[in-house]
């Protein structure tokens, strides 16, 4: 009796700690979501009233060689980028992890790109990358004397894109940090003890405390590698030959530019569809890997 | 909670502030850089207020032109849109086919105080949607060729002229083109190509080739004086090496080579003579893009126009008249916005002149001769697309005859399916 | 020598970040005319200063600087209560359809929010919340968005069952283990999580872009942005007005060091 009535008022107090996001859910997210759900089966201009279309959006999907292009496109992103960040987000924040001198000044310098505003970021990269004028290449022509054209080459637009977006990765790091922090010392002091070298307490202690941040930053890297739009809307539109043509920019150029909303719908149920899938696979998967405490 | 409903009490006040007593307020939805910006609201604005007490503008302003089409199609779709909205010729077209902006042509015929003789007639040529105009122009400029005198006086070349055709003018260019170093990697191009789609049509149309007929219903891309205007174009960059393969790229990057002196020419139009007094350091003219078996240039514009469903058209329209008449022409060559599109001020002596202005100046005026808005049909969102199987082209990556069958074969399929 | 061999990483990896930061502000304080000069030199002949003020009087920066500071500041309180709630609600308390409720949470964020812009739109402009910065603040104090929830919950996940079960011996209901276990010790992620949100919304470009109208309510990341247009972008005004938009942020990244540092004191909890 007495542990029934206890769990009830846990699951009282559990459903009004997380009332404020069913609330907010039910008012502001749930309804244009499923207005865009329904769009998915309609045409619509934004201008004119919606058609009913069937499932001619979801046909469509199947046979539009751009879409299969940027899903390529947008994969190969994500396959790169995501490790790479999160490797060099995890060293940084190794390395700060110190009660060193100067630590609050790197830690501030690492993230000083996140905190950089999208405009000028996006115009100073374009800028370091500009094949004739940018910095990038005035070194490298100290080596080469043909130095990649960067966002105007089909081959080197991409990585481009990928070096930009390490240049983030303080976000991430931040993160890390956090999760380092809360390791007890105590765990590293006693692994000392019992004679590990620091390779072993990084392998035996740090990643398996830390597992359930990296678990996080992982999971929201692969979320967000997928829908990463703003650098290539803004520096490349797509281009050139569709080299970086993403799955969002093109969702958007579909809304926005050509006026297809209820395609970008479908477009965005199937971007979901792909995301849920990967995400309920790293959920299902860190069961293997991640210790909660 | 508290907090929230007092930030609901602050937040809120905004709009209702504008709702001005017993005036009709009209909203004018417009792009602005700083600079604009200062002029609507110290300028146009007030101006326009002095002379109509009746009407109050309150203007939505994008800063800066990103998303503003999606930001105007979420107006639309809350069903809040603007009474009237600045348009350009890449924009204005989709909406007007849409049947979302008035017909101005009826109100342009009965209105006394207004004549459209008043306005160049290749602008309004390129805003008319199946033979009805849906705006008034505000300002536009023709594409000439732009210079670096620097260079062409430091390689002892003779400024481009009026007779240029493209054979002189490939001739010069390859003079221009410097590898100092002989590391096959040009220090210095003689031109910069671009992919826009309002730039490669001049030498379509230079060649004698047409992209669209004339009633819009079919693409021409793949008759051979089309192929080889565009070859030749693309190829300046791609097999004659003097232009860098690079300008194809993001859209700026040819603006900013020009004034880095790392490129001897390239098309452009007057809109950039405001960053380019500010940014050049060299002397440079202007002169009319090179002929081949006719002379032919691109046009580009912004209007204003009258959305559709506004509750005070005539408001609407007193307010349209005046952002394309006589004082806002005057702010408007002030503010450095290119050339008005109302005639009787652009063609007074000396009013386009400022102290920076080059010597060849009236090069955009005499363009206005030959100058066409780039291929605008009715179907422009989807033909928009279709525009970025041109890159392989400009990439050099495939054969320019098979990228303009594909172009022609797609565009042809989009006039067919929607029209 | 480790030590040594650390901060040599740290120098070279922090110039590497330095570098387009360094050519920002190189280019804010050259002159117009030699922005674009080819191989213009890290520091210019000349130092125009001037940059300075004409970036930051050719707009009404005030306005955006009041707005922004508005819509920051009461988003991140927003953020960083609504968030924690919801998230020691998942972690610490059982109850039936959490694990669903959660994975609903998550799915929030697969949506790519081009798509519901428009009905979204819709919905504030039913409110005649367009144009006031109601849209871009009120929805953070319902529950904060999903990327601040799970991470939360993944920091409220590591506390040891033993502290929690000590308060509750201690006759702590939730929400005193909340106040007393959970916040106390997830201050890092605390902290983490209030960066993120003012850094956030103070670079936010697209919500204030479509929920503002008159001048009256634009942010200074709108303001940055027009300085670049089609016909030409002015290089020189937009970093200084970069570097001004930057700097205040990265001071006060600065001066809330100390709580990313500090950490939580396990003391004799095992063994």
């Amino acid at each position: 009796m007495k542990t029934t009535s206890l769990s009830r008022r846990e699951a009282l107090a559990g459903w009004l700690f997380v009332s404020p996001w069913v609330l907010g859910f039910v008012i502001f997210a749930a309804g244009p979501i499923l207005f865009s759900l329904g769009l998915s089966f309609a045409h619509w201009d934004a201008i004119t009233r919606p058609e009913f279309a069937g499932l001619d959006n979801y046909r469509r999907l199947a046979r539009d060689p751009l879409l299969i292009k940027s899903l390529i496109n947008t994969a190969y992103y994500a396959v790169v980028s995501v490790p790479m960040g999160l490797c060099l987000a995890l060293g940084l924040a190794l390395l700060l992890n110190q009660k060193l001198r100067a630590m609050g000044l790197f830690r501030t310098l690492f993230y000083l790109p996140s905190v950089t505003s999208g405009v000028a970021t996006m115009m100073l990269w374009m800028w370091l990358f500009n094949p004739e004028l940018g910095l990038i290449n005035r070194f490298l022509r100290l080596f080469t004397k043909h130095p990649p054209l960067w966002l105007s080459d089909v081959h080197w637009a991409m990585p481009a894109l990928i070096l930009m977006s390490l240049w983030g990765a303080g976000g991430a790091m931040l993160i890390f940090l956090a999760g380092l922090q809360n390791i007890p010392e105590e765990l590293y002091e006693a692994s000392t003890l019992d004679g590990a070298g620091s390779l072993q307490q990084f392998r035996h202690v740090t990643i398996p405390l830390l597992s359930p941040v990296i678990f996080f930053n992982f999971v929201m890297a692969v979320i967000a590698s997928f829908q990463v739009f703003t650098a290539a809307f803004i520096m490349t539109n797509g281009g050139p030959s569709h080299a970086t043509l993403l799955y969002v920019l093109y969702l958007f150029q579909n809304a926005f530019v050509y006026f297809r909303l209820g395609y970008a719908s479908a477009m965005a149920w199937l971007l979901f569809v792909i995301i849920l899938f990967l995400t309920l696979l790293n959920f299902r998967l860190s069961k293997r890997w991640v210790h909660y405490g | 909670m508290l907090v929230l409903a007092a930030l609901c009490a602050y937040g809120g006040c905004a709009r209702h502030l504008a709702q001005d007593e017993g005036r009709i307020v009209i909203e004018w939805y417009a792009p602005a850089t700083p600079e604009f910006l200062k002029l609507y609201r110290e300028e146009f604005i007030p101006e326009f207020e002095r002379q109509h007490p009746d009407i109050k503008i309150r203007l939505n302003a994008s800063l800066g032109d990103t998303g503003y089409d999606a930001k105007l199609l979420t107006l639309i779709a809350g069903d809040i849109p603007p009474d009237v909205v600045h348009f350009t010729q890449v924009d204005y077209p989709y909406f007007a086919a849409k049947g979302l902006l008035l017909d101005v042509e009826f109100l342009a015929e009965s209105d006394p105080s207004l004549s459209l003789q008043d306005y160049f007639a290749p602008v309004l040529d390129g805003m008319r949607v199946k033979g009805r105009l849906y705006g008034l122009p505000s300002d536009f400029s023709t594409i000439v060729l732009f210079y670096n005198r620097d260079l062409f006086d430091h390689a002892n070349l003779a400024y481009p002229s009026a007779n240029w055709t493209w054979d002189d003018f490939v001739r010069a260019a390859r003079r221009l083109t410097v590898d100092e170093n002989g590391d096959g990697n040009p220090e210095q191009f003689g031109f910069v190509t671009q992919n826009s789609y309002n730039r490669w049509p001049a030498w379509v149309w230079a060649n004698g080739g047409s992209i669209l007929d004339r009633s819009e219903s079919r693409c021409l891309m793949d008759k051979p004086a089309a192929v080889e205007g565009l070859r030749f174009y693309t190829e300046l960059a791609t097999r004659m090496h003097v232009a860098p393969a690079s300008g194809q790229g993001a859209g700026q990057s040819a603006d900013d080579l020009f004034a880095s002196g790392r490129v001897a020419m390239i098309c452009n139009s007057r809109y950039a003579y405001k960053s380019m007094f500010n940014m050049i350091p060299f002397k440079w003219d202007v002169a009319p893009p090179p002929r081949q078996v006719r002379r032919a240039t691109t046009l580009i514009w912004g209007c204003n126009a009258i959305v559709r469903t506004t509750r005070h058209p005539k408001q609407s329209w007193e307010f349209l008249k005046f952002l394309s008449g006589r004082e806002a022409a005057f702010a408007n060559i002030k503010a450095g916005n290119a050339i008005p599109a109302y005639k009787p001020v652009a063609l007074a002596p000396g009013a386009l002149k400022g102290p920076q202005t080059p010597e060849h100046d009236s090069a955009f005026l005499e363009a206005v001769a030959y100058a066409r808005t780039a291929p605008t049909p009715v179907q422009f969102a989807d033909y928009s697309e279709a525009l970025t199987i041109l890159d392989d082209a400009f990439l050099g990556i495939r054969p320019v005859e098979d990228v303009c069958k594909e172009f022609t074969r797609t565009v042809n399929q989009v006039l067919r399916e929607r029209p | 020598m480790k030590t040594a061999l650390r901060y040599i990483c740290l120098i070279a990896l922090g110039f590497l970040f330095l570098i387009p930061f360094l050519w920002m502000v190189s280019t804010s304080l050259t002159p117009a005319n030699q922005v674009m000069a080819i191989n213009r030199p890290w520091i210019p002949e000349r130092l125009e200063w001037r940059n300075y003020p004409q970036a930051l009087t050719v707009l009404p920066f005030h306005i955006f600087l009041k707005n922004t500071l508005i819509v920051t500041s009461l988003a991140l309180i927003g953020q960083v209560v609504s968030a924690s709630l919801v998230a020691f609600g998942f972690a610490r308390l059982r109850f039936r359809g959490r694990d669903a409720l959660f994975v609903l949470v998550i799915s929030t964020m697969m949506i790519p929010a081009q798509v519901t812009l428009i009905p979204t739109f819709i919905l504030f402009a039913r409110l005649h919340w367009i144009d006031t910065l109601r849209p871009l603040i009120v929805p953070a104090f319902f529950g904060g968005g999903a990327f601040y929830i799970f991470l939360l919950r993944q920091f409220f996940l590591t506390i040891p069952g033993e502290l929690e079960d000590a308060a509750k011996i201690d006759g702590c209901g939730p929400l005193g283990v909340f106040r007393t276990v959970a916040i106390p010790l997830a201050k890092p992620a605390l902290a983490t999580v209030a960066v993120f949100s003012f850094v956030g919304h103070w670079n936010d470009f697209l919500g204030p872009l479509i929920y503002t109208q008159s001048v009256e309510t634009k942010t200074l990341a709108l303001g940055l942005n027009s300085f670049r247009s089609l016909h030409g972008t002015q290089y020189h005004l937009l970093m200084a007005a970069s570097v001004c938009v930057l700097l205040p942020v990265l001071l006060i990244f600065f001066a809330a060091q100390r709580y990313f540092v500090r950490g939580m004191v396990f003391s004799g909890i095992k063994g």
